[in-house]
């Protein structure tokens, strides 16, 4: 392609769009390039279009109303009296509730699903060891109820669905002899809240996060909290934000207020299976944490540092190169938002009695390097929306020395404060 | 996050299941696609309320015609096609008049100018719906045929030749139109305080800003 002196850039629009996507040939590049060089205007429109786009491209999308999915399918998933079923043959009586789980799930199963599992029993032991003795019980009785409505539910799955998750909850009955409460634990699944209005306390701005986390000189630490509940006159919220376990139930009802008697029963007797005590001070709750924990590894392959090493709760570490602190924010952020809980870059590691974030730094030798890898789009069918994904791992630079720390990299510390 | 790709035709086993009558199926069908729905008619009509309406509405017209989709195109295309041209159809709703600047200005403009149009909720505070930002603005000041083109590419990421199959035109018009559209919106991000350092403001391109109406919708 030949761009000749008076051909502007209004000229060769199309070809500026390939330009700045990296999508042209080298002699077309090359063409773009020497007549940029030699034309301030046109190089000063193409900067700017390129902030323009990053600047879009960083736009984040608004989560949809909450009713907008009864809007959208209940009269299908629930024909009105007397109407035409709008599918083929849609089971009678059928109550509308996908598990919660069940969406979350779907994300990693693939490829991570027994790791997952082994890493949940082993890691909700932990937690289950470290937590207090009412609360562990309380959540062993409540675990109980979940495994009664998890058996109920997934009756009502794709049965590809149900096997998975039953293969889940059997892999980590066999690894562990903490089976009772890791089983549980698992198939209680995480209690996804993105339906719920939750009072976040101290919710930071995505760009503020990412640009924290690009100049931090120290190791920058990423905290998971439970929010602080704003006393509001609705009750419901302020407890449902709080409540951990408790919420999925309570979300239910919300979503399908309108909906059927049978689901409003199946869904009162749920309810009732949760102990009150769960709707009091707004922890980290375990199914919470084992959630986190499964989700991070499940994203990113990462594993948890060992328990010696941990903050206020299960901690991972990494090196993260300083230009995927977006992906990274916007992966513990999504996790954050489905479980109800607080995301925050922290000043600094909490203050602890033996200061275990030194004893963590020493291991620093071991931990693994986090890095967005970018795919392009699919040619075929796909869920084509993000092309990025981070994955821990050496790669084939395993034995290399140690990523630039202070300029290129930069250790994150991600931990549940429980 | 990117699916694995065991999970990459999961749009065509959740289709396959919910037409078998599997509601469940049909609930992840919607989930995996509400939120670039929602945000595809959220920034081409500028407010939530039009956004959840003409979002609904795509949806449902979408499921109840699931038996109609052939795996020809790809369900994300298909699906986006349906909700672009359900928005189209809600701005000639709003606006039997042909469409001129001002009229979209009262439509656009929260607070900003006199005209009354459409569904009276002009007038809320721009606060209360969380989409004050300069931005929707910006977008709104487009003609439909760029401000499209630009919400598909450049906000919702969709590639260039799955946009122009959405929206029913070249892939070298998307891509005139978004560099039209880009250039259009960062004058107006400048105006408002907001465009991330240029060099100088060549003015929108004639012909992106809202004075009159682009020829083509759906194919």
């Amino acid at each position: 392609m030949m761009i000749r002196g008076d051909q502007h850039v209004d000229d060769w629009a199309e070809v500026a769009v390939d330009y700045l996507d990296g999508q042209l040939d080298p002699d077309s590049r090359l063409a773009v390039e020497s007549h940029l060089a030699g034309c301030p205007d046109c190089a000063a429109r193409l900067r700017k279009q390129q902030s323009v786009v990053r600047f879009l491209q960083e736009t984040p999308l608004y989560d949809p109303p909450e009713d907008l999915e009864y809007r959208a399918i209940g009269e299908i998933v629930f024909p009105s009296p007397g109407g035409q079923p709008l599918l083929g043959p849609v089971e009678a009586e059928k109550p509308y509730r996908t598990p919660n789980w069940y969406r979350t799930l779907r994300a990693w199963i693939p490829a991570t699903v027994a790791i997952v599992a082994l890493l949940a029993a082993v890691v909700g032991y932990g937690i289950a060891r470290s937590g207090s003795g009412p609360e562990t019980a309380a959540s062993s009785s409540r675990a109980a109820g979940d495994l009664t409505t998890f058996a109920a539910s997934a009756t009502t799955v794709a049965p590809e669905a149900t096997m998975t998750a039953a293969g889940v909850a059997s892999t980590s009955a066999g690894a562990t002899s903490a089976g009772v409460t890791s089983t549980t634990a698992l198939a209680a699944g995480p209690p996804a809240t993105d339906a719920a209005p939750v009072t976040l306390a101290a919710t930071q701005d995505r760009k503020t996060m990412i640009r924290a986390i690009e100049t931090a000189q120290a190791p920058a630490y990423v905290s998971f909290r439970a929010p602080v509940a704003a006393p509001t006159a609705d009750g419901q919220s302020t407890a449902t934000s709080a409540a951990g376990g408790a919420d999925t139930t309570s979300t239910e009802t919300q979503t399908t207020a309108g909906g059927t008697t049978e689901t409003a029963g199946g869904t009162t007797e749920t309810a009732a299976g949760v102990p009150a005590d769960t709707m009091t001070l707004p922890t980290v709750s375990q199914d919470q944490a084992v959630s986190i924990v499964q989700q991070i590894t499940g994203f990113t392959g990462l594993l948890p540092l060992d328990e010696s090493m941990w903050l206020e709760g299960p901690t991972f570490a990494a090196f993260l190169p300083r230009e995927d602190a977006e992906e990274l924010v916007d992966l513990v952020r999504s996790i954050g938002v489905s479980l109800g809980l607080v995301v925050r870059v922290e000043g600094g590691p909490p203050a602890m009695g033996n200061s275990p974030s030194e004893s963590l730094l020493e291991h620093k030798k071991s931990f693994a390097v986090l890095a967005a890898q970018r795919a392009l789009q699919p040619a075929t069918w796909g869920y084509d929306f993000t092309t990025s994904t981070l994955a821990a791992g050496t790669g084939e630079k395993s034995g290399t020395p140690m990523p630039d720390e202070a300029g290129t990299h930069v250790i994150v510390v991600i931990w549940i404060a429980r | 996050m990117s699916l694995s790709p065991q999970v990459r035709d999961a749009d065509t086993y959740l289709i396959e299941r919910a037409r078998s009558g599997d509601t469940d199926a049909l609930t992840e069908l919607y989930r995996r696609h509400e939120r670039r729905v929602y945000n595809l008619a959220l920034r081409t009509l500028g407010n939530p309320w039009d956004a959840a309406d003409v979002a609904q509405e795509a949806f449902i017209k979408a499921f109840r015609n699931l038996d109609s989709f052939k795996g020809e195109a790809r369900f994300t295309t298909w699906l986006h096609r349906i909700v672009v041209n359900a928005a189209y159809d809600h701005l000639r709703r709003q606006r039997p008049e042909p469409m001129d600047g001002d009229i979209l200005e009262g439509i656009s403009g929260p607070g900003g100018g006199g005209a009354v149009v459409g569904s009276g909720r002009d007038g809320i505070d721009p606060a209360i719906d969380g989409l004050s930002d300069p931005l929707r603005d910006a977008l709104m000041s487009l003609n439909e045929g760029f401000r499209f083109a630009v919400v598909l590419c450049d906000l919702l990421g969709f590639p260039y030749d799955e946009a122009a199959e959405i929206l029913g035109v070249q892939e070298g018009t998307i891509k005139s139109r978004i560099f039209r559209a880009r250039e259009a919106l960062a004058a107006a991000l400048t105006e408002a305080g907001y465009a991330p350092p240029g060099e100088r403001n060549p003015g929108p391109q004639t012909g992106v800003t809202s004075q009159g109406t682009t020829g083509e919708r759906r194919g």
